[in-house]
């Protein structure tokens, strides 16, 4: 049996009611047909979980896995899969972070890690030398992610990597993240796959590892990727001087901003809370992922009323929600609020758009004011831009008190309970709230958060990508799509969800798309790593069996045609300005073009030839 | 055909927009050259020209307030142009 490039081989499974851990050799038809990452993790989601598996249950399975590119020298490729029932959703959940965690697990023997059970105690796992222990966390619990990673590099050193839930993992919130690396900030954020790590007592994982990493052909492969990485460093000049942030400006020029919980086509206050300004005010540095040109990550110090940061500073989404969800223009303000966010462990996207969402309601007179009380029990009054009710209600949140317990469980849930026509200003797919993308911008963004196997997401299909700068000639793209065309979306975004699918499994990072790599140049590079002999197509029919087994984990889960759809104010109501005025997405038209192009039928459900010739009958 | 520049652009220039006249149809790309050359102090056009062939991912070009344009794309006289500054990420 040849030796495959890029994985360890083993994947470890650790039974935390029992204490006990099992390492599990992956079968190289496995490597080949599911890559790794997200993939991977789906697969073992299927097996592990049973259908009715509550998401906070012992017998949920919470997937930490790697691609095969994890770790290498190949650009971007710094990137690591969280897998898991999502308790935000109930459906699929998944969630992607960088750094280097991803890379140290490799070094520390493992291309995964599957934790079931639940400690009796709070326990954090150690994972060194192919082996994984679990060792006491009392003296953790309670403490903010910051501390958590400041404690364990004492304890083990500062060459160790830690994931870590903060007091709303351990709260069980069900916006709670996955923190790697401390003030680093990288985040598992989308889903609350935190509140499973907390609903397992697991306060945090640490990986410590130096083993090199197999490379089938390493002249060839280090070839390659000299030959493109000077391009990528040319082509993505703009995220490398101003992070994310950089396109907010653009953002609100062409009406993708989420203004005023979504009501607005145009927000006059962009300018100051843009990366531009960033870069004059705040930004004392930037920050990477392992092995990446790019270096999109910004590191600022800020000194204000709200309190003092000296880290990782906010990136795009956080600003565009907590920024122009709730019309907050005071970026210290927002530089606060994401490092609160981080210590406590709750995701920027679903805090902003809960956060909005109360201020909305609140201004429509839907919510009794008596009902909005910060953690103090102090009534708050939530009103749009208000920096410091922000703040409050994040702190309320993390702490599970006042109006926090509700924020705390997503919109769609608060709107459940509020009731009083709230709904409507809730705005999320299956549960999951929308990122800082109006689908009124791009109408390929309508069909990708409708069809997203984790709920509204930018980032499975990143068709918006293709819509902006960047091209992809092995699916068709071969210029910049209107943004506004209603023709041959179903297939371009079966297409690309394919590619993400890819992406989210080989783990690499998604802009370096926007650096000008294509499917063939990620098709040699993953060849000359494993030794495997892949065709673009192979690697495309890999991304499509990978969405589909997400897709089906959440036709068993109950999902159909029913609940691939927009929030009404999203579907029906066109915004009055902007870029991007007058737009509504032709979603039916679009959504029976793409399950044609999928082969699904009518409810959304793959097609039973679909399954077998996916090989997954 | 008047030029708006999305902020920080117009302060760099010094100015919020700019209004040229052309008698017949021209590229985007050709409007872009153009502004580098008047412009010339202006760094980010200077990232993309001259002698370089036109980057659109350092800058977006929106016509007529809609509509994002490729390099290659005809415009008019009577058309408004706004040039955006980078746009990727998030």
């Amino acid at each position: 049996m040849m030796t495959v490039g890029g994985y360890t081989g083993n994947i470890a499974y650790i039974d935390l009611t029992a204490g006990h851990m099992e390492c599990r050799t992956t079968s190289e038809q496995d490597k080949r047909l599911w890559l790794g990452g997200s993939g991977m993790g789906a697969k073992i989601l299927m097996e592990e979980c049973k259908i009715d598996t509550h998401p906070l249950s012992p017998d949920n399975p919470l997937i930490f896995m790697t691609g095969p590119m994890t770790g290498t020298n190949i650009p971007g490729s710094g990137r690591h899969q969280v897998v898991t029932k999502s308790p935000l959703t109930e459906i699929y959940g998944e969630a992607d972070a960088g750094g280097k965690w991803g890379a140290v697990l490799k070094r520390a023997g493992f291309d995964g890690l599957v934790f079931k059970g639940k400690s009796e105690r709070p326990a954090y796992a150690f994972v060194h030398e192919k082996c994984v222990q679990i060792l006491d966390a009392n003296f953790l619990w309670g403490l903010d992610n910051y501390q958590v990673n400041e404690v364990l590099q004492e304890r083990h050193g500062q060459d160790i990597a830690v994931a870590s839930i903060g007091p709303a993992g351990e709260n069980q919130v069900l916006i709670a993240t996955i923190l790697h690396e401390g003030k680093k900030g990288r985040s598992a954020g989308r889903g609350g796959l935190g509140a499973v790590m907390g609903s397992k007592n697991l306060k945090a994982v640490v990986v410590k590892g130096d083993n090199p990493i197999a490379v089938y052909d390493r002249v060839a492969l280090q070839a390659q990727i000299d030959a493109v990485t000077p391009g990528i460093a040319e082509k993505t000049k703009g995220l490398q001087d101003y992070g994310t942030a950089g396109a907010l400006i653009g953002s609100e020029r062409i009406g993708d901003l989420p203004v005023k919980n979504w009501s607005q086509g145009t927000w006059s206050e962009i300018d100051k809370i843009s990366g531009q300004t960033m870069a004059d005010s705040i930004v004392k540095g930037k920050s990477k992922c392992h092995s990446c040109p790019v270096s999109c990550g910004r590191t600022v110090k800020s000194e204000s009323g709200y309190g003092s940061v000296d880290g990782k500073g906010p990136e795009y989404e956080t600003l565009g929600m907590f920024g122009g969800a709730c019309m907050v223009s005071d970026l210290d303000a927002i530089v606060q609020a994401n490092e609160i966010c981080n210590r406590y462990g709750i995701d920027t996207i679903s805090s902003g758009g809960a956060i909005a969402f109360l201020m909305d309601i609140y201004e429509q007179g839907l919510i009794a004011d008596a009902d909005i009380t910060d953690v103090d029990g102090q009534q708050l009054k939530p009103l749009w831009g208000d920096a410091k009710a922000m703040i409050s209600l994040l702190h309320s949140i993390g702490r599970q008190r006042g109006i926090g317990k509700l924020l705390g469980q997503g919109v769609r849930r608060a709107a459940e309970a509020i009731g009083n026509g709230t709904e409507d200003y809730a705005f999320h797919v299956k549960g999951l709230e929308l990122p800082a993308h109006d689908p009124r911008a791009f109408n390929s963004l309508a069909l990708g958060y409708a069809t997203s196997n984790r709920g509204a997401c930018h980032l499975q299909g990143g068709s918006y990508f293709f819509e902006k700068v960047a091209i992809l000639p092995e699916i068709g793209i071969m210029e910049v799509l209107d943004r506004f065309r209603a023709d041959n979306q179903g297939f371009v975004q079966a297409c690309l969800q394919n590619t993400m699918s890819v992406m989210d499994s080989l783990k690499l990072c998604k802009f370096l798309f926007y650096g000008g790599i294509d499917l063939t140049i990620i098709t040699g590079w993953l060849n000359a790593l494993t030794g495997f002999n892949y065709t673009v197509e192979e690697v495309l029919t890999a991304g499509e069996r990978i969405f589909t087994i997400k897709r089906m984990f959440n036709v068993q889960c109950g999902i159909s045609s029913l609940d691939d759809t927009l929030p009404r104010r999203i579907a029906e109501v066109p915004r009055p300005d902007g870029g991007a005025a007058d737009n509504l997405p032709p979603l039916a038209a679009m959504l029976i073009e793409y399950y044609a192009a999928r082969g699904w039928d009518d409810h959304g459900r793959p097609l039973l030839t679909t399954i077998n010739r996916l090989g997954l009958g | 055909m008047r030029i708006y520049f999305a902020s920080p652009l117009a302060k760099m220039i010094g100015q919020r927009d700019y209004d040229i006249t052309v008698h017949s149809t021209v590229t985007v790309e050709e409007v872009v050259c153009l502004l580098s050359r008047r412009f010339a102090q202006t760094q980010v056009f200077q990232d993309d020209y001259p002698g370089k062939s036109y980057v659109p991912n350092l800058l977006m070009v929106l016509k007529n307030g809609r509509y994002l344009l490729k390099p290659q794309d005809c415009l008019e006289n009577h058309d408004d142009l706004e040039i955006i500054p980078p746009i990727m990420g998030g």
